[in-house]
């Protein structure tokens, strides 16, 4: 019994490029992005249980171990590194960074996909809040109370930025210590390359 | 890994999905893959033939016809928290919403998906139960309406043939006069299977006198229920703890409970006891 199976021609557009790419029917979201480059989104469990794959599909988050390729075709989708780059972070990144919420740093990306999430609608939440919009997302070796902190540092820098959530902080005169870590600043971006991050050429991706 | 190989079909309408389920009977429908695409990893469930009902407009929507609450079956699980008409009709549906697994899960997973799969904790299904819902099943042989309480038959298992589209759930807009409550309990307070859900609806005259209840369970049996026996012991009577005590015995009758887990009748009863006080407390208007 052999499953027919013709390759489909999807369009994505990822943080602003747009890929044609014909993928098969059986391409979840998460595998196609790794492969085209995106490793800053996580592969951790494949099934919907951990969150490290979490990106911005037109605007909602979700887990793109769960979204088949085709299902996003002519889809919007932003990345962990689509929110900031390693010169300009996202404040967001930074306050992951600065309240110590980073270890590994595998989790990161899906961390901060939901926590943009959360602030775009909420821009000061209680912990409780916090936690129920990250409850999608484990973390196995921080603890959550320095995420939930971070959060909070990332709300507070938001909502002094006002209208202006993109500007970087350190256009303001307002140097992050920990941006001179660029070890755990890096791996807020995902740029640090985790087990499974070579892209097909063998090439490390970051 | 990559999923096991299939076939992924995608339909541009209504009829095209029917024509192509009648036509592959093996074919699954998928909209979210909240399910699905877990089961296929697993290798515990492996279609050949998938068919993407995601777009299909018919199944997207969410509105009211004719003293109903419509919502299409592809409708996922956060947009039941967003939609003013849900929190205004049936707020049940709101807070199941707010309970369901976790926000990820909740921007994919649809109210179909959910129903079809009936696991035994499927969190909708007792939400729907206490709104008295109604299943739409099209095929390209008919439409046919059926309540949920007939739809679902056992854990993981309903009535749909394998033609057969689940296009959308409704229910009759309860009335101002009725209130109600869900809640879920789990191993944690979010993010979680149910070990128990419970949904009430009430309704009381004007003399405070129950004319409608409605209480159903989730989790507590291989398929959720109507708690038929413990609804009767609140018709005609004051909402009040006596009857409210009554009906939460009753309603831990009803559970069938697998080795192990005797301890949802008390689960249960403290819930429905819970519920249906802070129904009535809340009288009219929800």
């Amino acid at each position: 019994m052999t499953v027919q199976h013709t390759k489909q021609q999807v369009r994505l557009t990822v943080n602003g490029r747009a890929h044609d790419l014909l993928v098969e029917p059986n391409a979840v979201l998460l595998h196609t992005l790794r492969e085209i480059g995106y490793t800053d989104v996580k592969n951790g469990c494949e099934i919907g249980e951990c969150g490290a794959c979490a990106v911005l599909l037109n605007g909602t988050s979700v887990n793109s171990c769960m979204v088949l390729t085709v299902q996003a075709d002519g889809a919007e989708i932003v990345t962990n590194a689509g929110l900031g780059t390693i010169d300009r972070p996202h404040p967001i990144q930074e306050a992951f960074a600065d309240a110590g919420a980073v270890q590994c740093g595998f989790c990161t990306p899906g961390m901060v996909i939901s926590t943009k999430v959360l602030l775009d609608r909420n821009p000061d939440p209680t912990e409780a809040e916090i936690r129920e919009a990250l409850s999608g997302n484990l973390c196995r070796c921080t603890g959550y109370g320095q995420i939930v902190d971070a959060v909070r540092l990332a709300a507070a820098r938001l909502r002094d930025l006002g209208s202006t959530p993109s500007s970087s902080l350190r256009e303001e005169g307002r140097e992050s210590s920990s941006l001179r870590e660029a070890g755990r600043e890096s791996s807020v971006k995902g740029r640090i390359p985790v087990a499974g991050d070579e892209t097909r050429g063998g090439e490390r991706n970051g | 890994m990559p999923l096991p190989e299939f076939e992924l079909l995608r339909p541009k309408t209504l009829d095209e999905a029917l024509e192509m389920l009648s036509a592959a009977p093996e074919a699954m429908p998928v909209a979210g893959g909240t399910n699905l695409i877990p089961d296929m990893r697993k290798g515990t469930y492996t279609p050949r033939t998938v068919v993407d009902v995601s777009r299909l407009p018919e199944l997207c929507c969410i509105r009211r016809v004719e003293g109903h609450l419509l919502i299409g079956g592809a409708v996922r699980i956060a947009e039941l928290i967003e939609d003013p008409m849900v929190a205004e009709d049936a707020p049940v549906l709101l807070e199941m919403a707010r309970s369901f697994a976790n926000v990820l899960i909740r921007n994919r997973a649809t109210v179909g998906g959910n129903l079809v799969n009936s696991a035994p904790c499927c969190d909708s299904a007792p939400a729907f139960l206490v709104l008295d819902a109604e299943v739409e099943l099209i095929s390209l042989v008919g439409t046919r309406r059926l309540p949920l309480s007939e739809f679902l038959v056992g854990a993981f298992e309903t009535v749909r043939q394998p033609q057969e589209l689940l296009t959308s759930i409704r229910a009759p807009i309860p009335s101002d006069r009725s209130s109600s409550a869900f809640e879920k309990m789990g191993l944690r307070r979010i993010s979680c299977m149910a070990k128990v859900d419970v949904a009430v609806l009430v309704e009381s005259d004007d003399n405070g006198v129950c004319e409608v209840a409605r209480i159903a369970l989730g989790a507590a049996s291989p398929v959720a229920l109507r708690a038929k026996e413990a609804e009767k012991a609140l018709v005609g009577r004051p909402l009040r703890p006596e009857a409210i005590g009554e009906a939460a015995e009753r309603a831990a009758s009803a559970v069938v409970p697998r080795t192990g887990s005797e301890y949802k009748r008390q689960v249960v009863h403290a819930l429905t006891r819970r519920l249906l006080t802070a129904a009535a407390e809340r009288g009219a208007r929800r």
